[in-house]
């Protein structure tokens, strides 16, 4: 997701700055993106957008005459996504508010159409073993009525949770759980944000589940894992701690037929997109 | 008998998307595009899949090439005819050719209706992916100072040119095997060595045969045509006219980029069909478009494309389009390779087992040709 926005000019001057979400910003890094606006004054970009990686972050940088735009974002971003908001923020300011911006005049109504194109679109996966609750924790984060008979997906299933994120449109990915299709695991879970590991907290579950921990960090190597713990109602559960240690990943409880977990949930993904790879510690 | 026609494709966010269908009043649920896009999965090698899925009979074709993309047929019977065996992967290599180019500029209507296809890649086609793909044609520059190299030490070579451990030696010489220049062969159960089995020459020859014809055909044009071709081939001093044979070390060279303006100019199907055509002599649009099956817009981005590439002109009094520069990939025995292979021989820096085998490999492949 798009964490950050800098416009700044040629002389150092920051001509608007907005922050979606934390991106570890601090004085050091306000100071680097006042180096590279001199140092791309010096070079020729010609109308490219380009990036370099800090820590968790993944910076998009253009220039344009005097001014240089710049996107935080996730290394986990799609880059073209990124590139495409990046050309909409030039043309709209190049053709609106470059005047204002000179003659240092407030810019009124650009931060509304920053927003607008701000809003990127985050893939969420919910992987796990045929039954342990995928569809049903897809029904719960929907806020939809669950289903009485079990229908096993067929390859994936793509819905949008109703609630933004932020700046950021979810889009759930529901993987089908049955071994014939574990070939498509792999593809389908390419350019997700976050991977949502769910398990029926049984033993032997959570053991096959540590292979699937394996193939995301293997295709997905800048995604957030999670997992889940569900089906925490039935007596020969383990709990979510235990799950989370044989797992090797931060794991949450849930009941996914109970809809009181679905504010708790949501709260759980929201914290993993605005996080990101890396915990803040870890950086 | 073909009774409807869509297109999808799987985006990383969106999910599976039906970029195009035919009649548009089909209507196709996730179940179908998931099922489709399933049996794909399982053969990945791409080609002709043959599924039922909820009453529909689904022939799909994909290519490892444009991952992602299918395209579906749906049939009265899974029982599929010659000319259907035939037709569905030529119409599918043609319809991805075009919606990689500009999705919103195809017309399946019309694809169908004149039964547009495109052939298979041919050995020229094959051998110029070697010149668009930058860590092959640094190994054939390899081979052509080895002949004869062990598998291992040309991955640590190319590693080290390119600065980085993450190249693939095996991606970066699939093109060599494709195209026939390079042979792999595993020797003494443990090595496993490259042979250069053949060289290419990548360049643009006059249109002579064009040119002979159109004496004939457009004798009116031809002062216009000749003085197109000797102002590329032979302009009067003191500019130089094309060389391809003068070597030049210069990476920056225009030599070196226009090779690589070829090698795009061939391996791009649709160019290639329209420039074939047009090799043998000027041709007015229509006539390519009937004589290639290609729909005539499509035709005319193709001669446009090859225009600005120095390969066809138009000649407005005539109406039609002439060969300027023919773009020609050719290959030829490497000789020069005996030469080091026998050094390397008396070296002992290759086995007489390997020896022997490249000379067996050289036989196999040009006894055959020159027959």
């Amino acid at each position: 997701m798009i964490r950050s926005v800098y416009i700044l000019e040629n002389t150092g001057n920051i001509v608007f700055t907005k922050e979606y979400a934390d991106s570890a910003t601090n004085q050091t890094q306000i100071e680097f993106l006042i180096n590279l606006t001199t140092f791309l004054d010096t070079i020729d970009l010609e109308d490219k957008t380009e990036f370099m990686n800090l820590a968790i972050s993944r910076f998009f940088y253009a220039a344009r005459e005097e001014f240089t735009f710049v996107f935080t974002a996730d290394k986990a971003d799609d880059a073209n996504q990124i590139e495409e908001k990046i050309g909409q923020l030039i043309d709209i300011f190049m053709s609106d508010y470059v005047q204002l911006a000179r003659a240092h005049q407030p810019l009124e109504g650009f931060q509304e159409k920053v927003d607008e194109i701000a809003v990127t679109m985050v893939k969420v996966a919910i992987l796990g073993f045929a039954g342990v609750g995928k569809t049903t924790t897809l029904h719960l984060l929907r806020g939809e009525t669950l289903p009485l008979v079990h229908d096993p997906t067929i390859g994936v299933s793509i819905k949008r949770l109703p609630e933004e994120v932020e700046n950021a449109n979810i889009v759930l990915w529901d993987l089908a759980g049955q071994s014939r299709f574990s070939i498509l695991w792999a593809k389908m879970i390419a350019n997700a944000q976050v991977v949502v590991i769910v398990t029926d907290s049984t033993l032997e579950n959570v053991l096959r589940s540590k292979k699937l921990v394996s193939l995301v960090k293997e295709e997905v190597p800048d995604a957030k894992i999670i997992g889940i713990a569900n089906k925490q109602d039935l007596p020969t559960a383990l709990t979510p701690e235990r799950v989370g240690q044989i797992l090797g990943i931060a794991t949450f409880e849930l009941v996914a037929i109970d809809i009181s977990y679905r504010d708790r949930l949501i709260q759980i993904i929201r914290r993993a997109i605005l996080e990101g790879k890396l915990d803040k510690k870890e950086i | 008998m073909l009774e409807a026609l869509f297109v999808v494709q799987l985006d990383d966010y969106h999910g599976f998307i039906v970029k195009k269908r035919y009649p548009s009043s089909l209507s196709l649920n996730e179940k179908v595009l998931n099922l489709v896009f399933f049996a794909h999965q399982q053969d990945k090698k791409g080609g002709i899949q043959l599924s039922e899925i909820e009453g529909m009979n689904i022939a799909s074709y994909s290519q490892s090439n444009y991952p992602g993309w299918i395209i579906c047929y749906v049939i009265e019977s899974n029982d599929l005819s010659p000319e259907e065996k035939e037709f569905i992967p030529g119409m599918g290599r043609l319809i991805l050719e075009l919606m990689s180019e500009n999705p919103d500029e195809v017309d399946i209507e019309e694809i169908l209706k004149r039964k547009s296809t495109l052939p298979e890649q041919n050995e020229e086609q094959r051998a110029a992916s070697v010149f668009l793909t930058p860590s092959s044609s640094l190994i054939l520059e390899r081979m052509q100072t080895q002949g004869v190299d062990s598998a291992a030490k040309l991955s640590l070579w190319l590693k080290n040119q390119i600065q980085s451990d993450d190249v693939n030696i095996r991606d970066a010489i699939k093109p060599l095997i494709l195209s026939g220049i390079v042979k792999v062969e595993m020797i003494s159960k443990t090595k496993e060595t490259v042979f250069l089995l053949k060289d290419i020459f990548n360049y643009r020859a006059p249109p002579v045969v064009s040119l002979q014809k159109s004496e004939e055909l457009y004798p009116e044009m031809m002062g216009q045509y000749r003085s197109y071709v000797t102002t590329f081939f032979s302009p009067p001093p003191p500019n130089k006219g094309y060389n391809p044979t003068i070597p030049d070390d210069d990476p920056n060279s225009p030599l070196l980029e226009d090779r690589e303006n070829i090698a795009r100019v061939i391996a791009k199907s649709l160019h290639y069909t329209v420039l074939q055509c047009v090799r043998d002599h000027p041709m007015s649009l229509s006539e390519i478009a009937q004589k290639t099956a290609l729909p005539e817009t499509i035709t005319q981005s193709s001669l446009w494309a090859l225009e600005t590439n120095r390969v066809v002109a138009y000649f407005e009094e005539e109406d039609v389009w002439g060969l300027i520069t023919n773009p020609i990939i050719e290959t030829f025995m490497p000789e020069y390779s005996l030469q080091l292979v026998s050094r390397k021989l008396v070296d002992k820096e290759i086995s007489s087992e390997i020896g022997s085998r490249y000379l067996e490999l050289l036989i196999e492949v040009w006894s055959d040709s020159s027959d």
